[in-house]
């Protein structure tokens, strides 16, 4: 899983990687796509699928995860930083050093003239532009237009809770509405307040609007984790909500895929792939595996609430229960959705364990753990078992024979698993002639992320050669291109 | 209202809406995807300002994105503001 850090705490490579993945983006052309995307919600208005109503945050999630995505095929080790603007606030802060972004613009023009992004660099022309703009040069203004958020504000806005409120729109009020005080107080003024280039519909010309947006979307995933109990609004078929805002509308212009985004599609980040570094590990989600060994936790302190995931392959009769000295009440949410509820059980497990059963779809599911008592604490483990066998997932034999497989749908992934009994170096590769993209999870948890390749085996096959400890592993294998399919093979050799 | 003009900060603000906006457009021959919010043309100094109206019924501007405004003549004075302080 990918961790988005601070800016300010990247090293000077990381910064040059981010950098370098940029510029390659903005090379191969797919860098002005993203901006034509934002400049074009924008021209849409009245029905902006992006701004000024409840989509907002979803579909920038959505928008920064897709550049995230672009950037790693330039460079795997890539992530988002995030601008924290409460803590790096001046014209002198590090994130404005020639070796990141460059700059305050200069003159009357306002052009900036130092950092990679310098139109005198010969690698930063501006193409995609807002109506009747003719300035092909990165532009800023700081502090011309009004200030950045402050902590106190950025804490205001954190405790406003509905997430949003009617007319669903920008005149929702920033008091009963958690995204209209994001979008409107915390997230305007980022843009006004580096100005230029910024403020415009096609502001991602200035690549710090990534840095700003994800710290917009590292605050939403904050406010969720501190409202878990608040789901998004409105759902669907709301009178007078735009097309796109609705909970499971799909989310333009991505509506006319196989499988569209959606509002409540993203709501899970870590589902999508990535997490922050500043989130606490104690109020993490932990992933459990269907069919794994009790997982020891504990709860630590009166009123904990721990949170586990879990990801159903194929549908068919589940368990999750508990084990051990404590009284815990289990509570199971899903699919793919933390606040859509399905039960609870104080004590139907073994002495004071909880014990659910449930028919589930696949998906993810959440589970959130409590002690029974507010006052209490104690160790307790947890497992969730399947009654059926897991069909979605093929298993690999190691130095067996080549599986075969067929990508037969766009933008569909193939789960396999493969076991290690010792560690050592292993080869996961393709074979075929399509051009497949492969992601290498584990051991023991289909979350965790270990390395992915597109095409460094023969042709466009992709192939791993890692060292790798025993345990389980997790290969998912999809087309390099959204809309591809193709028949494969892919085997495991030691 | 078919036309407005202001001056402001020595700037002159034209707003055109209804019918002389519709007209304005079709004689400049501006394209559909250009044309913006819908019976409005604005103008600072003769030079056309691209409008949209969010679906709260808030004006932004072409270059100024992030401040909406409640009318089109606000919107004019805040990008006038900001193009003074280059200055």
């Amino acid at each position: 899983m990918g961790i988005r850090k601070n800016q300010s705490s990247l090293s000077a490579s990381e910064k040059a990687a981010f950098i370098a993945a940029v510029k390659g983006l903005k090379t191969n052309g797919a860098y002005d796509v993203f901006v034509a995307q934002h400049r074009a919600a924008f021209m849409a208005s009245p029905n902006d699928p992006a701004h000024r109503g409840p989509a907002f945050l979803p579909w920038h999630r959505e928008y920064l995860r897709r550049f995230e995505l672009a950037l790693q095929q330039v460079d795997p080790d890539v992530t988002i930083p995030y601008w924290d603007w409460t803590i790096d606030r001046t014209v002198g802060a590090s994130l404005w050093s020639a070796d990141f972004m460059g700059g305050n613009g200069t003159g009357t023009n306002r052009r900036v003239n130092t950092g990679p992004f310098a139109f005198s660099t010969g690698e930063w022309a501006l193409t995609v532009l807002d109506p009747g703009d003719s300035t092909n040069f990165l532009t800023r203004s700081f502090g011309a237009m009004g200030s950045l958020p402050t902590q106190q504000a950025v804490s205001a806005a954190l405790n406003v809770v509905p997430y949003d409120s009617a007319p669903w729109n920008s005149n929702s009020s920033t008091n009963t509405s958690f995204r209209s005080r994001l979008e409107v107080v915390i997230h305007n003024p980022g843009h006004m307040w580096v100005g230029g280039s910024m403020m415009a519909m096609a502001s991602p010309n200035d690549p710090v609007f990534w840095l700003h947006h994800c710290n917009i979307d590292r605050l939403w995933a904050e406010w969720q984790r501190e409202n878990p109990g608040a789901i998004y609004l409105p759902p669907s078929g709301t009178p007078d909500v735009v097309a796109g805002h609705g909970r499971d509308d799909p989310m333009p212009p991505w509506n006319n895929e196989a499988s569209p985004p959606t509002p409540r599609s993203v709501l899970d980040h870590h589902a999508l792939g990535y997490t922050y570094d500043d989130e606490p590990v104690s109020a993490g989600i932990i992933s459990l595996t269907v069919g794994a060994q009790p997982t020891s936790a504990s709860i630590a302190q009166a009123g904990e609430v721990d949170i586990y995931s879990f990801v159903v392959a194929a549908a068919g009769s589940h368990v999750i229960e508990t084990q051990g000295p404590t009284d815990v009440v289990a509570a199971l949410y899903g699919p793919n959705d933390m606040t859509t509820f399905i039960s609870e059980d104080d004590d139907s497990g073994p002495g004071a364990n909880s014990r659910i059963e449930r028919n589930l779809t696949a998906g993810t599911y959440y589970v959130r753990i409590r002690h029974y008592s507010g006052s209490s604490s104690g160790p307790y483990s947890i497992s969730v078992s399947g009654s059926a066998p897991q069909p979605g997932i093929q298993t690999i034999q190691v130095n067996g024979p080549a599986v075969q497989g067929t990508i037969s749908a766009a933008n569909e992934r193939d789960m396999y698993t493969f076991t290690l009994t010792s560690a050592g170096t292993y080869t996961i590769e393709t074979a075929g002639s399509t051009d497949c993209f492969l992601t290498l999870f584990g051991p023991d948890n289909p979350a965790t992320f270990v390395a992915q390749d597109d095409d460094s085996g023969p042709g466009t096959n992709s192939r791993l050669a890692l060292d790798l400890a025993p345990g389980a592993y997790f290969a998912q294998v999809r087309h390099y291109s959204p809309t591809g399919t193709g028949a494969y093979s892919i085997s495991v050799r030691s | 209202m078919a036309e407005q003009r202001e001056i402001y900060k020595g700037r002159q603000i034209i707003l055109r809406t209804g019918a002389e906006a519709s007209a304005a457009k079709a004689a400049a021959g501006i394209a559909a995807e250009e044309s913006g919010a819908e019976d409005v043309e604005l103008y600072i100094d003769a030079e056309r300002i691209f409008t949209v109206r969010d679906a709260g019924g808030s004006f932004i501007g072409s270059g100024f994105a992030f401040d909406p405004q409640p009318t089109p003549l606000d919107l004019a004075k805040k990008i006038i503001d900001y193009r003074e302080t280059g200055k």
